[in-house]
């Protein structure tokens, strides 16, 4: 069966909307080749132009980037005018629609005359698109002498196909509220919650496990294992947890297998004996430490996952390097698989970077969660495959599993507005009604619980991300269930607060009552759509308006420094929507579906319930790595009168981008009320006299927290770090951030700090 | 009062209230970081450090199954600085480590050869620790134990090394024995555990 003819209506749609844009084409005598000057990037980062060349010396934020458009699909040639005085010691990435080459940029000598042009190579340039060219200098170095840059030049060979365009706004997104473009503020009506807190204690839990039916085993990252006997929860007073071992070296993953009890430390995998059998654990055997470490504080072991006889899980990457050379160890960032017996051990996957949580998913498909950062645009839940590699890169030598290509995860995580640092992912059991067999993964940042719903497509795995739930003072980053269907939800934190990390660490009891709500269950893609599935029937009639669903679609460009970003980000694109007969499924018709990108659905919530329910969340992101073939979603015409009404749906207020970009990028570590983060309290800050710390000197100083302040942290968090808050705690959002935006953060924060 | 300070303080205020262990369960406890931490020590990052006696302190390079160093703690203070996961050692230097190049050998069927070394972990037994390796030749595997005892009684140093697997007439040499140690030699032979007093 033939594809419906999407893609054409895509490119004629996309070259009208571009061709007002055409700021560069001189047509009257067209030429082949295309200028891209510095002074035209939309993002510099901190670095300064002197005149019109741009004089890069920061990685940390910087991606330097242009669109461009081709009327007819060609072969380029890309080279660039630069001069460098003295040898880097790393190399620049060109992302050229995606391909990315490294650029290893040669001394050209000092002063004006030094003045070359490099041959970068040749690059297939797609028609009608808005193509994403990025010049990226190395990750968080800052050199003490500039790359001086000018310009790139592309030479195609057809006269007058390549244009220079405007860069792309970001479509508007309705308004806000707690589920609807927002993340919500209260636990899912169909979970209840007991916060099973001993005061006395401050358990940032890492690892989590059974040990039997009544026995709940977890340890802390300051290097304890507790247990606990479930049924003495039920009890009064605090919870009766009891160290059985000690001295762990940063355990970040626990699981129980046959009895054994296998631990990953920091830099080894461990078994953990009891021979005396005392209940206590006297032999730490080492099962494996077949892998290179450093003493970069950012190199764990994160979870523990064990089948077929091997102990499973992941390593993160060092990143106290990134200022420097960005080296890594070898093998970091790998999935990695250990025999149980004779610790032999593979390295299954490559490619990520903060992979802090593995778990099983339907069909035991092994699955792990990654932090968004370099390299990767944004979080990722991705499903392990021999030989995958993820896309983290540093410098050479790299991981054998590098290639060009990188695997797709499952379901792009992305940041702010559904995660900011997830955490392990869990199947839900059958007693979970209909969410067993989804995954619920926590957020060490954004917090609560946030859904997946999984299917196969063309044999591999993609789907959906959900809003779950909120509403839960600990940040969860591992979990059990108990055979009764309980989840065992542990907090942990990072920083240097003692009163944040003491509030938000800690065990939870969670427990499915079977409660209705009415929101968006799943989601599947058509070759011509996407179904998404309700937790109840539609109210009679509802459901039919393609008005009633707010569409947008993205890809990703990852990129070597922070600030990987979507591209071809465009909204609509809903033909039709088609209720199915029991009311449970709505079948959205889209003109505009591309693979490798992110469908994002907003449902308006003047939908409701066969009940009268009002939808609890409507709001999903699906990642459609794949369009099934053959596989189309039925079309129907709405029954009379169904596209009635006249209430908007949604509405476009505008004047919320402040709000909206604190929300994705602030508000996880950030408040505007007096309750501690990670990161300092930005309630008031206008005008007050902050302590700052000179990361170079260490130096500290008084500063008035003014505009401009808050801009240049923005822009460069390490400049002026408030003090007793480390280097690189915060990621360089400005890099991502076009001025106006920056402009209406700073406004948020200080007009909200006046409330 | 610095940030950091108070944030160590509090930690270890809250660290110190009372947990479901009792004082003597917790002391019953194995791997009492008074007597062993497994965090890394001085920049090695696969380490570890085992205190003898009152004040005397062997850290452990696990990767390469040799003393990293041996020292002192200053009279009243502790050995150990503990920061961020990772320790420094503080005091009297009483032995430097091995050197790099002074390696395990393995004197096999008349010829010496370097094993590969893996660390097989640690047991915290009656009165001392006991850290094992495998070293490795080929299709040969050796285990290498080491008795770090906590109660010598005297405060100096004392290894004892034991070596299992070793065919008749072989020999396993040690590196960063010798000089300064009681016995002289670094050869370690038959499966017998072999003690050695570093000398004052």
């Amino acid at each position: 069966m033939s594809r419906p003819p999407l893609f054409p209506y895509l490119l004629s749609l996309l070259s009208f909307l571009a061709c007002p844009a055409v700021i560069a084409a001189e047509k009257s005598t067209p030429s082949a080749s295309l200028d891209l000057p510095a002074t035209a990037v939309f993002s510099k980062g901190p670095n300064r132009f002197v005149g019109d060349v741009l004089e890069i010396t920061k990685g940390r934020g910087a991606t330097l980037g242009w669109y461009v458009r081709a009327d007819k699909e060609e072969e380029v040639r890309v080279s660039i005018e630069y001069t460098c005085e003295k040898p880097l010691n790393q190399a620049y990435q060109l992302s050229f629609d995606g391909q990315d080459r490294f650029w290893d940029v040669a001394p050209t000598g000092e002063g004006d005359a030094a003045w070359e042009r490099a041959d970068l190579g040749t690059f297939r340039l797609r028609a009608g698109l808005p193509v994403l060219v990025l010049l990226v200098p190395p990750s968080g170095t800052t050199y003490g002498h500039p790359v001086r840059f000018r310009r790139l030049v592309l030479e195609g060979a057809t006269p007058g196909n390549l244009s220079l365009i405007a860069t792309p706004e970001e479509p508007a997104a309705p308004d806000a509220s707690p589920g609807f473009g927002e993340k919500l503020k209260t636990r899912h009506p169909g979970l209840e919650s007991v916060d099973l807190r001993n005061e006395s204690l401050t358990l940032r839990i890492s690892g989590m496990a059974m040990r039997g039916a009544d026995e709940l085993l977890f340890t802390t990252w300051d290097g304890d294992l507790y247990r606990v006997d479930l049924p003495s929860l039920n009890e009064e007073g605090p919870p009766p947890f009891q160290k059985i071992a000690r001295g762990l070296s940063e355990p970040m993953g626990l699981a129980v297998s046959e009895g054994r009890i296998f631990v990953t430390e920091k830099n080894e995998a461990t078994e953990l004996i009891d021979g005396d059998g005392d209940g206590f654990f006297e032999t730490y055997r080492c099962l494996s430490h077949a892998w290179p470490c450093t003493m970069d504080y950012h190199e764990y072991l994160f979870g523990a996952v064990v089948r077929d006889g091997h102990l499973y899980f992941s390593n993160s990457v060092g990143m106290a390097a990134r200022g420097k050379d960005n080296y890594q160890a070898p093998m970091r960032g790998s999935v990695v698989k250990v025999h149980l017996d004779t610790g032999a051990t593979e390295f299954i996957a490559g490619g990520l970077r903060t992979p802090d949580g593995i778990g099983e998913g339907p069909g035991g498909a092994l699955l792990v969660t990654d932090n968004q950062g370099e390299w990767l645009p944004a979080n990722k839940l991705v499903h392990v495959t021999e030989g995958a590699f993820f896309h983290f890169r540093s410098i050479p030598p790299r991981h054998p599993l590098d290639r060009p290509v990188a695997t797709p995860p499952a379901v792009w995580l992305p940041q702010g507005e559904i995660a900011a640092s997830p955490t392990e992912p869990v199947l839900l059991p059958e007693s979970w009604g209909p969410y067993a067999g989804h995954v619920v993964f926590g957020d060490s940042a954004y917090g609560g619980l946030q859904r997946v719903f999984l299917e196969e497509v063309g044999g591999d795995l993609q789907g959906a991300v959900f809003r779950f739930s909120q509403g839960y003072r600990h940040l969860f980053h591992r979990f059990a269930f108990a055979p009764n269907g309980d989840l065992y939800a542990g907090g942990i934190a990072r920083g240097k607060d003692p009163d944040f990390i003491h509030r938000v660490s800690g065990l939870t009891r969670i427990r499915y009552t079977g409660g209705s709500v009415f929101e968006p269950l799943a989601a599947r893609l058509r070759s011509n759509g996407l179904e998404i599935e309700f937790t109840t029937p539609l109210a009679a009639g509802e459901g039919w308006n393609p008005a009633a669903y707010h569409l947008a679609h993205w890809g990703y460009q990852a990129t070597q420094t922070y600030g990987g970003q979507k591209v071809r980000h465009r909204t609509g694109g809903v033909r039709s929507a088609t209720v199915s007969a029991d009311r449970s499924r709505v079948f959205l018709e889209l003109s505009d579906l591309l693979p490798g990108e992110v469908v994002h659905v907003r449902i308006s919530p003047l939908l409701s319930g066969e009940g009268g329910e009002k939808l609890r969340s409507g709001e999903l992101w699906y990642t459609a790595n794949r369009i099934p073939e053959e596989n189309l979603g039925k079309v129907l015409p709405p029954p009379p009168g169904a596209l009635a009404g006249t209430d908007a749906h949604f509405r476009f207020s505008g004047g919320d981008t402040g709000r909206l970009l604190f929300q994705s990028y602030c508000a996880a570590c950030h408040s505007l009320d007096d309750i501690k983060l990670a990161g300092p309290v930005l309630r008031g800050i206008a005008g007050t006299k902050r302590l700052v710390r000179d990361p170079v000197t260490g130096e500290a100083r008084e500063i008035e927290a003014d505009a401009a302040y808050l801009r240049q942290s923005i822009l460069e968090p390490n400049a002026l770090l408030a003090e007793g808050y480390p280097e690189n705690l915060m990621p360089p959002i400005g890099a991502i951030l076009s001025e106006e935006q920056i402009d209406a953060l700073v406004e948020f924060i200080i007009e909200s700090g006046k409330r | 009062m610095n940030r950091f300070l108070l944030y160590l303080a509090c930690l270890c205020l809250l660290n110190s209230l009372p947990a479901e262990l009792s004082a003597e369960e917790e002391a019953a406890l194995p791997f009492d970081p008074e007597r062993i931490r497994r965090l890394s020590l001085d920049g090695v990052p696969r380490s570890l450090s085992i205190r003898q006696g009152e004040s005397v302190w062997i850290g452990y390079d696990l990767e390469r199954a040799t003393v990293m160093k041996i020292w002192r703690a200053p009279e009243g203070k502790p050995g150990l600085i503990v920061s961020n996961f990772t320790t420094r050692s503080s005091g009297e230097i009483l032995r430097k480590g091995a050197d790099k190049e002074d390696r395990w050998r393995w004197r096999r069927d008349g010829e010496f050869v370097e094993p590969a070394i893996r660390y097989l972990g640690c047991s915290q037994r009656e009165g001392h620790f006991l850290l094992s390796w495998e070293l490795r030749h080929g299709n040969a595997i050796l285990t290498l134990l080491e008795k770090a005892t906590f109660k010598t009684g005297d405060d100096t140093a004392v290894r004892q090394l034991a070596v299992e697997g070793l065919g008749e007439g072989d020999e396993l040499h040690a590196p960063g024995l010798g000089t300064g140690w009681n016995p002289l030699t670094t050869t370690l032979t038959g499966s017998k555990w072999h003690r050695f007093v570093l000398q004052p």
